[in-house]
């Protein structure tokens, strides 16, 4: 930790992985959320009835975000405000490991929400061909949600682990 | 509990009772009926028989035009298909006899056709009027000129209009013309970003050299055919023709809307022929041979008696036998007993899979105490499994939905109330709306700073890390999967021993068990010798169907690889954990980002129910999809992997299947007679 010794403590690295984590992962929302709005908008263009199910295809990507979020917040308003009280400020190691504690809903977050945002796209041709099979849509969208959903354990599993000095 | 016993039937019958005995069979709604086309392209059986003749074609033509009428009067009389209102209304109950009157039908083919003509009309109107809005647009731009547009000049004077790109300078063109040319003027009469419009007068004799002088700015010549009078008369005119045209369409539509209450009798008339339809669409599987028809098909054993009383009311041959070895007979599940309707909502789960093969399986019992329990375990909250059993219990209770629909609600009970027997053991309601709302509103915390009220927790709170919560959860959820595979092991024994195959039954299972017993020995007693043992036994036994000591070693060998595969299915059930602790995370950050502006005076508490009300809507649905979906994978990829064979054809028997008024039997069924 010794090269990171002119940070005066560990609160700008954990603001940093917090920000990390809701901004990545919203990046990566955007751009899911984003394919699937533009392959939708063919399709509705000629058939509306199909826009509930369409628009359903289009938020499962924008869960990612909401990750990201939710790690955003547990790591500036619960965790860094109880170790600032408990301990009186953040350490650097303390800092270091929000910080890394972040970086997998980050990382798998962004990443994710893009695979998943090209399988609900695609998932949109087939609510176009074959109405009745909108179902399998969803299941092949859900299965890429999974990691995203582990790595947003991991982070809040890890955020909860760190405890005062 | 189980795959209905098929038998195959043959049918010989009289041609000109055909539709009728169809008609009865549709009633039944039992008798899957073969395509014969194959066997009328053979050249050994074409001679002796044909197609039949039907009336598909003419059917499908009168339902899809009352079709176009139903979507025209949605389209233009505001007559839509509420997708709540569907959920919570009944449909009309009548019998297929009530449906299918013939008079009710013709009435309603008429109005069809009226309708039609009526919005075909409203289209080309719509159509028209763009093209006339397109004309007036041409002659705006001349409005200022008070020259009629087909004015020809006179002897010594000619006139021509036409335009400039805009990049050329209009000044200048009407500067040369007068100084260069004998005698022609060029007046502006409009300019847009991209056309100058002009009016050229000029002496017939110097035409040539004023032509060639406008040349050079790009000026071309505009022909105004069939127009009299100036722009602006014409703009009048068209803005009259406008006004009537947009009138004629109001009057179109609402006179369409007079028909919207015949839009019920519409669906039925619709549903009426999607069933003549399904009639017909069998009538084209049989075969016709001079008088007689042959039809060949699939029946579930059990109606085979209510089938032959039917038929006995004809001339017949028929003859029906139990599968032979290579014909691959269709797929019915059906349970019975007091859980019959739990476990058929299943179907929907295994559905969305493949159907057993017929010789293998029904799944649905089998994976209904785990779907259930899986599903409540990644749901767990009380307040969302109450909503979520409220809604499926109301829509089944209402509208009586069928088929998939009618599973899907069903099983929307069951998982609820399983989802409220796991809040109540990891104490969620709304998440921890409660210690939330008792904080922020009733200052309900100790000296510190932890909620006093707080919603019982019967077992553990999985988001308790100080108490080992998560851990404690993620342990739990992989003893519940390594039940699931060990009773997918003991299923496959089962069918292996029920098939004949007792040695390789045991061989398959028995040895892995073993091993398993091996692993838990090691780490708890300790003393690599137990898991040495437990591999030894697997190289022994799991090559047992190859030929030769070699070859059976080294498959024994080889099979040692499924050790990954068991262990990958053991941590995926980690995903029960996963996704219960992240819905109830989710819920709590909504609740905290609530309570947050809540000291504001009067604006905090609406401000709380409204990131209340919106945070945990989206929650509830987004979490049903990912449950929904991660439950059934448990079954697909590690229980089914263990004894599921498939796919089978599902039995897609000549019924009545409608989609606005539910069929009902009231003695005229044959079944009954």
């Amino acid at each position: 930790m010794e090269f990171l010794g002119f940070l005066n403590s560990g609160w700008i690295l954990a603001m940093l992985g917090a920000s990390l984590a809701v901004g990545l992962a919203c990046v990566g929302s955007a751009k899911g959320t984003g394919l699937v709005g533009e392959a939708a908008s063919g399709l509705i263009s000629e058939d509306n009835s199909k826009f509930g199910s369409l628009l359903v295809l289009q938020v499962i990507p924008g869960t990612q975000g909401l990750y990201g979020f939710v790690v955003w917040f547990v790591a500036t308003l619960m965790k860094i405000p109880q170790l600032q009280e408990q301990s009186g400020g953040i350490t650097l190691d303390q800092g270091a490991a929000i910080f890394a504690a972040c970086l997998p809903i980050a990382i798998a977050g962004m990443l994710s929400a893009i695979a998943q945002g090209r399988v609900a796209a695609a998932g949109v041709s087939i609510i176009a061909k074959k109405p009745e099979a909108q179902g399998n849509s969803f299941v092949m969208c859900i299965v890429v949600e999974f990691y995203a959903i582990i790595s947003f354990l991991a982070s809040l599993l890890m955020l909860f682990s760190i405890n005062p000095a | 509990m189980a795959i209905v016993r098929m038998k195959r039937l043959r049918i010989l019958a009289l041609e000109k009772d055909r539709s009728q005995l169809l008609d009865l069979l549709q009633r039944l709604g039992c008798v899957q009926i073969e395509s014969q086309s194959a066997k009328i392209g053979d050249p050994e059986w074409g001679g002796l028989m044909g197609r039949s003749e039907t009336a598909l074609e003419e059917t499908k033509a009168k339902a899809s035009a009352v079709k176009n009428a139903l979507e025209a009067l949605s389209k233009y009389a505001g007559i839509k298909e509420s997708m709540v209102k569907k959920l919570f209304t009944a449909r009309p109950e009548m019998t297929l006899t009530e449906l299918q009157k013939e008079n009710f039908l013709s009435e309603m083919q008429t109005g069809a056709e009226e309708i039609i003509e009526r919005s075909r009309r409203i289209t080309e109107l719509s159509a028209e009027r763009g093209r006339t809005e397109a004309r007036l647009a041409a002659f705006l731009p001349w409005r200022e000129l008070d020259v009629p547009l087909d004015y020809q000049g006179s002897k010594v004077l000619s006139f021509c209009p036409g335009i400039c790109p805009a990049a050329a300078d209009t000044g200048e063109l009407q500067r040369i013309l007068r100084e260069e040319s004998s005698a022609a003027e060029a007046f502006l009469v409009s300019k847009t970003d991209t056309e100058s419009y002009i009016a050229v007068l000029y002496h017939p004799g110097a035409e040539e050299e004023t032509m060639n002088l406008l040349k050079s700015f790009g000026f071309s010549r505009m022909d105004f055919k069939d127009v009299s009078g100036t722009a602006d008369q014409n703009i009048d005119l068209l803005r009259v023709k406008l006004r009537e045209m947009e009138e004629e369409q109001e009057a179109a539509k609402a006179g369409l809307a007079d028909y919207a209450p015949r839009v019920n009798d519409l669906r039925q008339a619709l549903d009426a022929l999607t069933v003549k339809i399904q009639r017909e669409e069998a009538a084209e599987r049989v075969a016709v041979c001079g008088s007689a028809f042959y039809l060949e098909g699939w029946a579930p054993e059990k109606v085979i008696p209510a089938l032959e009383k039917i038929l006995s009311r004809y001339e017949y041959a028929y003859e029906s036998h139990a599968p032979e070895p290579g014909e691959e007979p269709p797929v019915l599940l059906q349970s019975s007993g007091r859980l019959k309707k739990m476990v058929e909502s299943l179907s929907m789960v295994t559905g969305m899979y493949a159907l057993p093969k017929y010789d293998n399986i029904d799944p649905n019992p089998l994976i209904a105490p785990f779907y259930i329990l899986f599903f409540g375990m990644m749901y767990a909250d009380v307040a969302y499994g109450l909503i979520l059993a409220a809604l499926g219990f109301l829509v089944t209770r209402k509208s009586h939905p069928k088929g998939m629909m009618g599973q899907a609600f069903r099983l929307m009970q069951y998982c609820g109330l399983s989802a409220v027997f796991f809040g109540f053991l990891f104490g969620g309601f709304f998440s921890d709306i409660v210690s939330v709302v008792g904080q922020t509103f009733f200052g309900a915390s100790d000296a510190a700073g932890n909620p006093t009220w707080v919603f019982p927790t019967l077992w553990i709170n999985p988001m308790d890390s100080e108490n080992n919560g998560p851990m404690t959860v993620l342990v739990f959820s992989m003893v519940l999967g390594a039940i699931q595979i060990v009773a997918g092991m003991i299923i496959k024994m089962v069918i292996m021993i029920r098939d004949g195959h007792p040695v390789a039954a045991v061989l398959e299972v028995v040895p892995w068990w073993c091993f398993f017993v091996s692993i838990a020995l090691t780490m708890l007693v300790g003393g690599a010798h137990w898991i040495v043992g437990g591999l030894v036994l697997l190289v022994l036994t799991q090559g047992y169907a190859k030929k030769g000591i070699v070859k059976k070693l080294f498959g024994g060998v080889t099979k040692l690889y499924d050790i990954t595969s068991y262990l990958s299915d053991v941590l995926s059930y980690s995903r029960l954990m996963a996704l219960g602790l992240a819905g109830g995370v989710i819920g709590s950050v909504f609740n905290k980002l609530g309570a947050m502006p809540a000291t504001i005076p009067v604006a905090g508490p609406v401000i709380f129910l409204i990131i209340f009300i919106a945070g945990h809507s989206f929650n509830f649905a987004i979490n049903i999809i990912g449950t929904y979906v991660h439950a059934a994978r448990l079954q697909y990829i590690e229980y089914f992997s263990k004894f599921y064979d498939s796919p089978g054809e599902p039995f897609k028997p000549l019924q009545a299947a409608t989609k606005y008024v539910d069929i009902v039997e009231r003695g005229d069924t044959p079944q009954k007679a």
